[in-house]
């Protein structure tokens, strides 16, 4: 059961697409969505299932990212933003940087994320595949760490 | 006569320890210098707050001396007398276990024997049939723990991996989740910034299945004690919730409520019905926060399918406190800024160890949602977390993956286990002895919801049954469930080979066909941070529980006793047998280890080596004005998340649930198990499947709870530390044997002809233990309370399921775990029968002789068991290595 009707196509990509408007993440499935953003309640059936990643389909901002697992959720069929996603309305010191994510310096220099807290993000150097070095800080809203590209 | 003070941290504390002439002469608090950093200051309500300028252990802590020297070392490598190294592992005599003597042993001789054994299993069998477990805190610090040293030998090894269950909080960590998230803080809420809140705002503190004095926060010793003591003056009001009157309670406590066990989670329905029915809580928070409030509120008010309004007239019958008494809990609770929680961090109680725990954790949680919480004064918060800390200093704790010695970037390189075969900890004698067993989860595992639900068979289609059992430090009997079945598995020839390696002889040594001495962390070097349980699959910032972030360097106080030897020796010894050895230790000794660990954290930037060393520990102080966080306000006013250890959907504001808000009807438990029984979506009061409503309580009228122990840490302690015996609340010693302590009420034990100080019998279907009993108006009537962890197990019948005078209630308790889907133990839901015994007194602790035997075998002048434990052993064992450390000086 939803807030809205999901029989309705359009009722429910207008609403599909209005909470992936304002969704702040890069990756989605159609579970998540239907809990978060149109009120859903209890089982949701295979066709209801369907229809919500259809409408996310349908979206030009999303692609398909095959099987992803979620914490909650577990193993889902996924969608990944493909633009530039929304600035959180109200900003303390977050960050997006993934925790085990690579991330490469401006000097080339490959790094890991190791823990991810709101006061710094801690990496190791990685080389060859290994962990090597002194454990760098790194605050998330510093010069360097936007100066950091993730590695896909 | 030279003196040496050196430092450690143990599961109590940090200390330090002064030695002369290589002998242990004093244990005291490590008191800090003029020159370490100033401690925070609080203000609240026109005062100052700051702590004491020392480290505050706990009194177990202050004990090392005597745990070092006790009569229980194990002092040599000891091979079981009729153990038959047979070539198919066949006809070994597993049916003696527990009841045959030992012989002395060389280490070369054990060790070539581990390394013969492991190998003619792993060629018959493959690498599965090696499996290995460790108790719950073997040894404080970084390179001995046992997710470190431990787990990359049989990680290198390959081995079927044991998986611990939340054994503390089960409740928490299979419920809690499905109302507001936190499944990677195992249920636990976040209390960062918290003691500065309550200080400020708080009027009422619930302390529901909780006694800090006790429990101790965890690995905080008595670091919070002074906070309470700080709230008291303030005049906040202290409510407890026990079955018992705990320690904490008589000394601080307004109130006393005292359930009968498994009820609680109906007392938060009576509390959650006057609410409704009288609008005591925050109705614009729920209606803002709350997923599917109307229909659980309907629930509690008699609309639900059970057609039954939970009054607190329906309260009182079955929880037996009076419903004026839970009108007057609910309204003063209702009305004023109320912090509280469920055990040592907020929801590590012993109500979440019953049958009905999940929803007793579930439904707290909910309560305290409706009085808004994270608002300043209402929260989760147990008063022994949430202390300022400085964020940007890190050093890790115990399982964090990068503070350990088996994974990078401590290791050069890690270990990785090749075996996918896992078995279920609490299950472990039903797989051996029924050769199949199946459960849900990971087990101890902050990973994701999704892992409560992953299934498990074991064996592992096409992997072979377990057959080598390596046992590593503490005693089962004491912590687990229905423990006879661990007697009756080790006797099972399914188990070809035991090995148990410890430091001290607790019951379940006995039971081994190979016995190896591990040293102290007093005997051995080692790294480590006061109450730093670290941010792999735990709860993160546990040193919140401190006034002071402290790390120690464990230095090596004294050398090893007898024929001890450090856990890293003897894994590292055996790896070389192995033919692993250089891999194993990456051409590094302890001290090298610990070394890195420095080097690897923000330690290095902070002190030299050489400097930390000599010094012998680090505070990392607080700045002045220190960035606050509090636990739970970025959702409460609706802002992203800024606290640590948070999630990426914190950031949108939202709670770990699916919703990410709180759910009074979870859809996690609707779409992952929908027919769940234990746990339903609305969280529910329900009979215990062993409780008072159960046929069997006709036979078996008294309720066990066996909560967390005061004079001991888990086993440690326990056996090991015979002073704490001559504290009458704990053991009472009687013909050499110590018995432990239980608690009747005075109509009861008048009933059953039982005296204060009479020696009572605690028996049920699953076994029988005998204690001293405690007369005390302090325990609910229907209960029976002894405190669980005994690591003295000593039945009257050696290696039979007989009766118990070591103290081992665990015997009596359920094997069942919570629920089909649930794989928590339920301890505190245990029935059974006590009557006064008036049988002949067992003389002695039974396996002391078996242990002077082979102590004189190493030494013909050596101390007996009874001699230590009485104090004159104590005094020769210290001459005798004085000698020894003065000869060597000469030379």
């Amino acid at each position: 059961m939803a807030n809205m009707n999901m029989s309705s196509q359009s009722s429910l990509k207008s609403g599909v697409d209005k909470y992936l408007s304002e969704f702040p993440g890069k990756l989605i499935c159609a579970r998540q969505l239907w809990y978060e953003g149109l009120g859903g309640q209890g089982t949701l059936s295979p066709d209801e299932l369907a229809a919500v990643e259809t409408a996310i389909e349908s979206n030009p901002s999303w692609v398909s990212a095959g099987s992803v697992r979620y914490e909650k959720f577990g193993t889902q069929n996924s969608f990944r933003r493909t633009d530039e996603a929304p600035k959180p309305s109200r900003i303390a010191v977050q960050h997006m940087f993934k925790l085990n994510g690579l991330y490469k310096e401006p000097d080339g220099k490959i790094i890991k994320i190791v823990l991810s807290e709101v006061y710094n993000l801690r990496c190791f150097e990685v080389r060859d595949g290994n962990l090597t070095g002194s454990m760098i800080k790194i605050h998330p809203t510093s010069d360097r760490a936007k100066a950091l590209v993730e590695i896909a | 006569m030279a003196e040496k003070i050196t430092h450690s941290v143990c599961v109590g504390g940090p200390i330090a320890i002064h030695t002369v002439d290589g002998v242990i002469r004093r244990i005291r608090p490590i008191v800090f210098r003029p020159d370490d950093p100033k401690g925070w200051v609080i203000k609240a309500r026109g005062q100052e707050f700051t702590p004491n300028r020392k480290a505050q252990p706990a009194f177990i802590a202050l004990t090392e001396k005597n745990r070092a020297y006790s009569y229980d070392r194990i002092r040599y490598p000891m091979i079981r007398e009729d153990f038959a190294e047979t070539a198919d592992g066949k006809n070994r005599n597993t049916e003696n276990r527990g009841s045959s003597g030992y012989r002395r042993a060389t280490w070369d001789e054990a060790l070539d024997l581990i390394a013969r054994e492991i190998k003619r299993l792993q060629a018959a069998y493959g690498k599965e049939t090696i499996t290995a477990c460790t108790g719950s805190h073997h040894s404080w610090g970084l390179v001995g723990y046992k997710l470190s040293t431990f787990a990359r030998f049989f990680r290198m090894l390959g081995y079927t991996e044991i998986k611990d269950n939340p054994d503390s909080w089960e409740g928490f960590t299979w419920g809690a989740p499905h109302t507001y998230g936190y499944y990677w803080r195992l249920g636990g809420t976040e209390a960062f910034d918290l003691l500065e809140d309550a200080l400020q705002n708080v009027e009422t503190m619930v302390m529901w299945s909780h006694d800090p004095d006790t429990t101790r926060g965890g690995y905080a010793g008595n670091e919070s004690t002074m906070w309470r003591h700080w709230l008291d003056d303030l005049g906040v009001q202290f409510i407890y919730i026990d079955p018992y009157n705990n320690f904490s309670s008589v000394k601080q406590s307004d109130k006393w409520f005292g359930p009968r066990p498994g009820t609680d989670a109906a007392l938060c329905e009576g509390i959650a019905h006057v609410w409704l029915t009288e609008g005591l809580y925050d109705k614009e928070y729920i209606a803002k926060h709350a997923h599917r409030f109307d229909e659980w509120a309907a629930y509690i008010l008699g609309s639900g399918t059970d057609r039954i309004a939970k009054t607190p007239k329906w309260a009182e019958s079955e929880t037996g406190i009076p419903a004026a008494d839970i009108k007057a809990l609910a309204r003063r609770w209702g009305t004023t800024k109320t912090m509280g929680g469920s055990g040592l961090r907020g929801g590590f109680g012993g109500v979440c160890r019953t049958a009905n725990g999940t929803e007793f954790a579930r439904l707290m949680v909910q309560l305290f949602a409706m009085q808004g919480m994270g608002t300043p004064g209402q929260n989760i918060w147990a008063g022994t977390t949430g202390a300022p800390m400085d964020y940007n200093f890190w050093f890790g704790g115990y399982s964090d993956p990068l503070s350990q010695i088996a994974n990078q970037p401590i290791a050069d390189k890690t270990a990785v286990n090749c075996v996918t075969q896992k078995l279920y900890r609490p299950n472990v004698p039903d797989a051996i002895l029924d050769g199949h067993y199946e459960w849900y989860g990971e087990g101890f595992c902050g990973g994701g919801i999704d892992l409560e639900f992953t299934e498990h068979i074991y064996p592992e289609p096409g992997c072979s049954p377990v057959h080598m059992f390596w046992r590593y430090g503490g005693c089962f009997m004491g912590t687990m469930l229905d423990t006879n079945k661990w007697v009756k598995m080790y006797k099972s020839p399914e188990l070809e080979f035991v090995v148990n390696q410890d430091i001290h002889f607790h019951g379940e040594a006995r039971f081994a066909d190979v016995i190896l001495p591990a040293c102290t962390n007093l005997e051995r070097y080692d790294i480590g941070e006061l109450c730093n349980s670290g941010n792999g699959g735990y709860q993160s910032h546990s040193q919140t529980g401190n006034s002071w972030q402290v790390v120690v360097f464990q230095d090596k106080a004294i050398e090893p006793l007898w024929d001890s030897k450090s856990d890293y020796w003897i894994f590292a010894e055996t790896a070389k047998r192995l033919g692993w050895g250089e891999e194993f230790t990456e051409g590094r000794t302890e001290l090298d280890w610990c070394k890195r660990m420095w080097e690897k954290s923000d330690l290095c930037k902070k002190v030299s080596w050489e400097d930390f060393t000599k010094k012998g520990y680090y505070v990392a102080g607080v700045p002045d004005n220190w960035e606050r966080h509090p636990g739970f306000r970025w959702f409460a006013e609706g802002f992203p998340c800024d606290t640590p250890n948070h999630k990426d959907f914190q950031e949108e504001g939202k709670l770990g649930t699916f919703t990410g808000k709180f759910e009074f009807v979870s859809e996690s438990l609707l779409y992952w198990a929908p027919d769940d029984e234990a746990r339903t979506p609305i969280a529910t009061y329900k009979h215990s499947w062993e409780g008072h409503h159960s046929i069997k309580a006709r036979k078996y009228p008294f309720h066990l709870i066996t909560p967390h122990p005061r004079f001991d840490y888990h086993t440690q302690h326990n056996s090991s530390t015979p002073w704490f015996w001559e504290i009458p609340e704990n053991r009472v010693y009687i013909n050499g044997n110590p018995y432990l302590v239980a608690r009747i009420h005075p109509k009861k034990a008048a009933e059953k002809g039982i005296s204060d100080g009479d020696l009572m019998l605690l028996f049920n279907e699953r076994g029988s233990v005998l204690c001293v009993a405690r007369v005390t108006y302090r325990v609910e009537e229907n209960t029976i309370h002894a405190y669980g962890s005994s690591g003295i197990y000593n039945p009257v019948v050696p290696g039979d399921t007989s009766m118990d005078i070591g103290g081992c209630v665990n015997i009596l308790s359920p094997g069942r775990l919570i629920g089909d889907k649930v794989p928590g133990m339920a301890p505190n839901s245990t029935l059974l029968d006590v009557c006064k015994y008036e049988g002949p007194i067992p003389e002695t602790q039974y396996f002391e002789k078996k242990l002077d035997k082979v102590a004189f075998e190493g030494d013909p002048d050596a101390e007996t068991c009874v001699e230590i434990i009485e104090g004159h052993g104590f005094e020769k064992i210290q001459a005798k290595v004085r000698a020894k450390f003065l000869k060597g000086a000469a030379v």
